[in-house]
C-alpha cells in the first residue's frame, strides 16, 4: 500500500557489496523460488537476527537475545481495567489483561539465548519454561498481590528479545557503509519505541541528516569490539535486569569489563584507582585513599568518592595533578590534501603552522555540531584529530563520508599513544624536573605541541587543557607510557602531585565552562548558539555548514547555552535535569551533566520570542558554596577561548585557588 | 506466493514492529518502491509476544519525545486504518520500596512535568494528558493486549497469529 510492498515467507540470503554500498539483496522463499533485488539502500530491522544479518553485510550490530519471562493468570472474577503497576525493586510489572493478570519480570541475572545463532525455523515460537528462574519473582509477586496465590496460571511464557550492550537501541547509518541503515536491538521496549524510532529513521534517510540529536541510540556509538559474541553474551546477562535496577548516577556495569585497558592500567590500580567504563575503556574515575575501599558506593546524594574528587580538583587548581587520558580517540589524517580536506570538514582554520593545536567543530549542513575535537598539525601533510573515546568511530566515519576526491588517508591511531595529562599551576615545574626540554611560554605557548625528551623516552607535549589550568597532555608511544608515568610519579612525590580521575576532570571543565560533546552540545545545536562561534574560521574558504552559520548570524540566535549556579549547594544535578522558570511558564530544556563539585549545571535556554535573545544568560550571577569556602561566580555564556591558557591569556573567571584563599 | 520486485529504492530486512514502522514512515514521506522482506510472517520473532506497555518517559528529552510520538501514532492508527488495535490508555503506577528508588521516581516526575509544560507551550491539545503526569502516577500507554496480540501490519487488514494462540494453549496445560 502507498508504495510499500511487504513480502512474507521470503528470506534474505545475501548481499551484493560494492565498496561501501550494498547494491543488491538476494532472497529465497518457501516455495523454492529465489531472486535478487537491486536497491539504493538497505535497512536492517532484523531484531534478534540483526547481528547476524549485519555480519552478512559487514556491519556491526551488537545485540544478543535473552529469555524474557511472564505469566498470565486464569480469569480473575470481577477484575476491571487497571493501570499498569511497576515494582522495580521486585523486578516485576503487572498488567490487567482482558480480565487476567499478566506478571512480567526483569530479573537481575538474565538468561542469554541463541548463542549459536537463532534457529531458522523460529516463528511464533516460545522457549522452554524455567520455573526455578521465575520463582523468586513469583514469590514476591504473590506477596505483593495476594490474589495471585488463589488464581491459576494460565500461561507461563518465555520468549526471546534482543538486548544491546548499553540498553539503548541501535538506529542510523551503519559505520563502514554508506547506504546501510539499522533499527534493531530494542531491549524489551520495541513497541514503545518503534513508532518514534521509525519516524526518526525515515526522516534521517529522507534528508541524509539526523532530524534531531539521536546520540543516545545512534549506532555509531558502538565500538567495533562490541560485536564480539562472547562479550555480548556476558553483557546481556546484565542489561535485561538493568531496565528495573536502580539507575544511580555513575553506576558502572558489572559484566564484560576490563576489555580496553590503558598501558597505565595496572599502575593506576595499584595507586587506588576506581575504574569506570566507557566504550569498553577502563578509566580511572577517582582514586581511593589508602585504607579506603576502592569501590563505588552508589546513592543519589554525595557518593563516597565526593571528597576524593574534591581533593583531586583542588590539586589541579592549586598544585599539580596527573591523570590518564589514553582513551582519547586519535584519528590520523594524512596525505597531500590533508589541509584542504580538514578545512572543508572543519569550521576552523587549519591552515596553521606545524605544531599548532586548533580547537574545532565539524558541522552539519544546518550548522549543528557533529564533532567537537582538537586538531594538531604534525607536519605539512599530517594531522592528528583528538576526540572523546566514545565518538572516535562516529567522527572517523564523518570524515570518511566527506572525503570525496580529497587525496587523504584516515586511520585510527588510538592505541598507538597513551596520553598522560599533567595539569595545574605547578605543572611546568614538574615537567622541568623530568625533562630538559623548553616548556616556556615563548617556545611552547598555549595551543602548540613539541617533541620532548622525558625520562629516558621521547614524547610529544601538547599545551592544551580541558580543566582550565596551565598544563600539558603528554602523548607518548604506548610502549614507553609506563616508563614516563613512573618518572612523573616519582618526581611528583616531592611536589605532592596528586593522581586524579575523570570525575575531577568533569567538575573542573564544567567550572570553566568547557562544553562536553554528547552532554552539553550535540548535532542539533547550532555552533553559534552553543557559544562556540569563536572557533569558526575568519577566512572565506568554504566548509560544511558555512551557509547555516552565515544565516544564523544574520537572523540572530534563537537559543543560548547558559550555565547556572545554584545558590544552595546541596541538591545535585546529574543529567538532563529540567529547570523551570516561574513555575514552568518558560521551560528550559535540560542538558545538564552534573558538576560533581561545583554544582554548575548547563542548560539550553529557549524563549518563545526572538526579542529575548538579548536576554543572554537569564541567570543573574548567583552564589555557590564550595566545600572549602564560599564565593560568587559570574557564569559565562561563551568563554572567550575554550581550553583557556593559563599564563598566556588571562582567565576571566576567578579560579578555585582564589576561593580557597578566602 | 507473491514475489519481490527486481528493483527497489530501499529493502527493509525484517517485518517486526520496527520494520513495519520504517516502511510506514518512509511512505508517509512520499517514498515509493519500498520493499519489506520477512522470512516467515510479520511479527513472528519478538513483536508478537511483547507485553506492549507504552511508557512515555525516557531518560532524555529526545527519547521521551520519540516515545510520546509512538503512543500518539498508535492512538490514531485505528481511525486511520479502520482496524481495531486494542490500544488502551490505562496509565500506570510505579512503586518505590526504598528511599533511593523514591528519589529516582521523583526525578523522573520532574522530567515529566517539564515535558508536559513543553507540550503545553508548543504541542496541540492531543498531547494534553501528558500534563497530568505526576510523580507517583505517570501517564503511560499500552498497546497490543498480549492476550489478543495482533500482527502489526500497515496493510488494510490485521491478522491473528495462529501459532501464537496454539502456543498459549500448549503451555496452559500444566504450570507447576
Amino acid at each position: 500500500m502507498r508504495g510499500a510492498k511487504i513480502v512474507e515467507r521470503t528470506k534474505v540470503t545475501g548481499f551484493e557489496k560494492k565498496g561501501r554500498r550494498i547494491t543488491g539483496v538476494s532472497w529465497t522463499n518457501e516455495t523454492g523460488e529465489s531472486g535478487r533485488i537491486a536497491c539504493d539502500m538497505v535497512v536492517n530491522c532484523a531484531g534478534m537476527w540483526g547481528h547476524e544479518v549485519g555480519r552478512q553485510m559487514g556491519v556491526n550490530v551488537p545485540l544478543h537475545a535473552c529469555e524474557h519471562f511472564y505469566i498470565v493468570t486464569d480469569t480473575v472474577p470481577g477484575l476491571t481495567q487497571l493501570p499498569v503497576l511497576r515494582v522495580p525493586e521486585e523486578c516485576a510489572y503487572y498488567k490487567e489483561d482482558a480480565g487476567k493478570i499478566l506478571l512480567g519480570a526483569f530479573e537481575p541475572v538474565a538468561k542469554p539465548w541463541g548463542m549459536n545463532g537463532i534457529p531458522d525455523s523460529f516463528e511464533f515460537d516460545q522457549l522452554p519454561e524455567d520455573f526455578d528462574h521465575f520463582e523468586p519473582i513469583l514469590e514476591r509477586a504473590v506477596n505483593r498481590m495476594p490474589l495471585l496465590a488463589e488464581t491459576g496460571i494460565h500461561t507461563f511464557f518465555n520468549g526471546p528479545e534482543s538486548f544491546t550492550p548499553d540498553d539503548a537501541y541501535h538506529l542510523g547509518l551503519a559505520p563502514g557503509m554508506d547506504n546501510v541503515w539499522v533499527a534493531a536491538g530494542f531491549n524489551s521496549i520495541g513497541i514503545q519505541s518503534a513508532g518514534g524510532a521509525g519516524s526518526a529513521l525515515a526522516a534521517w534517510m529522507d534528508t541524509g541528516e539526523k532530524p534531531f540529536d539521536l546520540g543516545d541510540v545512534d549506532i555509531a556509538r558502538m565500538q567495533p569490539f562490541q560485536g564480539n559474541r562472547h562479550y555480548l553474551f556476558e553483557r546481556s546477562r546484565e542489561t535485561l535486569g538493568l531496565l528495573y535496577a536502580d539507575h544511580f548516577p555513575y553506576r558502572q556495569k558489572a559484566t564484560a569489563r576490563g576489555i580496553r585497558r590503558s598501558p597505565l592500567h595496572e599502575q593506576l590500580l595499584r595507586e587506588g584507582a576506581v575504574m569506570g567504563e566507557l566504550s569498553g575503556w577502563e578509566r580511572a574515575n577517582w582514586f581511593a585513599d589508602p585504607g579506603q575501599p576502592a569501590e563505588y558506593e552508589y546513592s543519589w546524594t554525595r557518593q563516597n568518592w565526593f571528597d576524593n574528587a574534591a581533593r583531586e580538583h583542588r590539586a589541579i587548581r592549586e598544585n599539580v595533578g596527573l591523570y590518564d587520558m589514553s582513551s582519547f580517540g586519535k584519528i590520523r589524517v594524512e596525505g597531500p590534501d590533508a589541509e584542504a580536506f580538514l578545512n572543508h570538514v572543519s569550521a576552523s582554520d587549519l591552515s596553521v603552522p606545524v605544531g599548532k593545536i586548533v580547537y574545532s567543530q565539524f558541522l552539519n549542513a544546518s550548522g549543528g555540531i557533529e564533532a567537537d575535537v582538537t586538531v594538531t598539525r604534525l607536519s605539512e601533510t599530517a594531522y592528528l584529530v583528538v576526540t572523546p573515546a566514545a565518538t572516535r568511530l562516529a567522527d572517523q566515519e564523518w570524515l570518511r563520508r566527506h572525503m570525496g576526491a580529497f587525496r587523504v588517508a584516515l586511520f585510527d591511531a588510538t592505541a598507538a599513544e597513551a596520553v598522560i595529562c599533567v595539569m595545574g599551576p605547578r605543572s611546568r615545574d614538574l615537567l622541568r624536573r623530568v625533562s630538559p626540554s623548553d616548556f616556556s611560554n615563548a617556545t611552547n605557548p598555549f595551543g602548540t605541541c613539541r617533541e620532548i625528551e622525558i625520562g629516558m623516552a621521547l614524547a610529544r607535549a601538547h599545551r592544551v587543557t580541558y580543566v582550565g589550568e596551565l598544563g600539558w597532555e603528554i602523548y607518548v608511544s604506548a610502549e614507553m607510557a609506563a616508563h614516563v608515568f613512573e618518572v612523573l610519579r616519582e618526581a611528583g612525590r616531592e611536589m605532592e602531585a596528586r593522581l586524579c580521575g575523570l570525575h575531577m576532570m568533569d567538575s573542573c571543565r564544567i567550572e570553566k565552562g568547557f562544553r562536553h560533546f554528547g552532554h552539553d552540545i550535540s548535532s542539533e545545536d547550532h555552533i553559534l548558539e552553543a557559544g562556540l562561534g569563536f572557533a569558526i574560521k575568519k577566512t572565506g574558504t568554504d566548509y560544511i555548514g558555512r551557509d547555516a552559520v552565515a544565516r544564523r548570524r544574520e537572523e540572530g540566535l534563537r537559543h543560548r547555552l547558559v550555565q547556572f549556579m545554584l545558590t544552595d549547594p546541596e541538591p545535585l544535578l546529574y543529567h538532563a535535569e529540567p529547570i523551570l522558570r516561574d513555575g514552568g511558564s518558560w521551560a528550559i530544556s535540560p542538558r545538564a551533566p552534573m558538576a560533581t563539585i561545583s554544582v554548575l549545571p548547563w542548560a539550553w535556554a529557549t524563549s518563545p520570542a526572538r526579542a529575548s535573545r538579548r536576554r543572554r544568560c537569564s541567570t543573574a550571577p548567583t552564589r555557590s558554596k564550595w566545600p572549602g569556602g564560599a564565593s560568587a561566580r559570574k557564569p559565562r555564556s561563551s568563554p572567550s577561548m575554550i581550553r583557556n591558557p593559563k599564563g598566556s591569556k588571562p582567565d576571566p573567571s576567578p579560579s578555585l585557588r582564589e576561593r580557597f584563599a578566602r | 506466493m507473491a514475489l519481490p520486485p527486481e528493483q527497489a529504492r530501499v529493502v527493509i530486512v525484517g517485518g517486526g514492529v520496527i520494520g513495519c514502522s520504517v516502511a510506514y514512515h518512509l511512505t508517509q514521506l512520499g517514498w515509493r518502491d519500498v520493499v519489506l522482506l520477512e522470512r516467515k510472517q510479520l511479527t513472528s520473532g519478538t513483536t508478537w509476544h511483547a507485553a506492549g506497555l507504552i511508557a512515555q518517559l525516557r531518560a532524555t528529552k529526545n527519547m521521551t519525545r520519540l516515545a510520546k510520538y509512538s503512543q500518539e501514532l498508535y492512538g490514531r492508527l485505528e481511525a486511520e486504518t479502520g482496524v481495531a488495535t486494542g490500544f488502551r490508555r490505562n496509565g500506570s503506577i510505579t512503586v518505590a520500596l526504598s528511599e533511593a528508588r523514591r528519589e529516582e521516581i521523583l526525578r523522573q516526575a520532574s522530567m515529566a512535568r517539564a515535558s508536559a509544560s513543553r507540550s503545553r507551550r508548543s504541542a496541540p491539545p492531543s498531547s494534553r494528558p501528558a500534563t497530568r503526569m505526576s510523580m507517583s502516577r505517570t501517564s503511560r500507554r499500552r498497546f497490543i493486549s498480549t492476550r489478543t496480540a495482533k500482527a502489526i501490519r500497515p496493510t488494510s487488514r490485521w491478522r491473528w497469529p495462529r501459532a501464537r494462540r496454539c502456543a498459549a494453549r500448549r503451555s496452559s496445560s500444566a504450570p507447576r
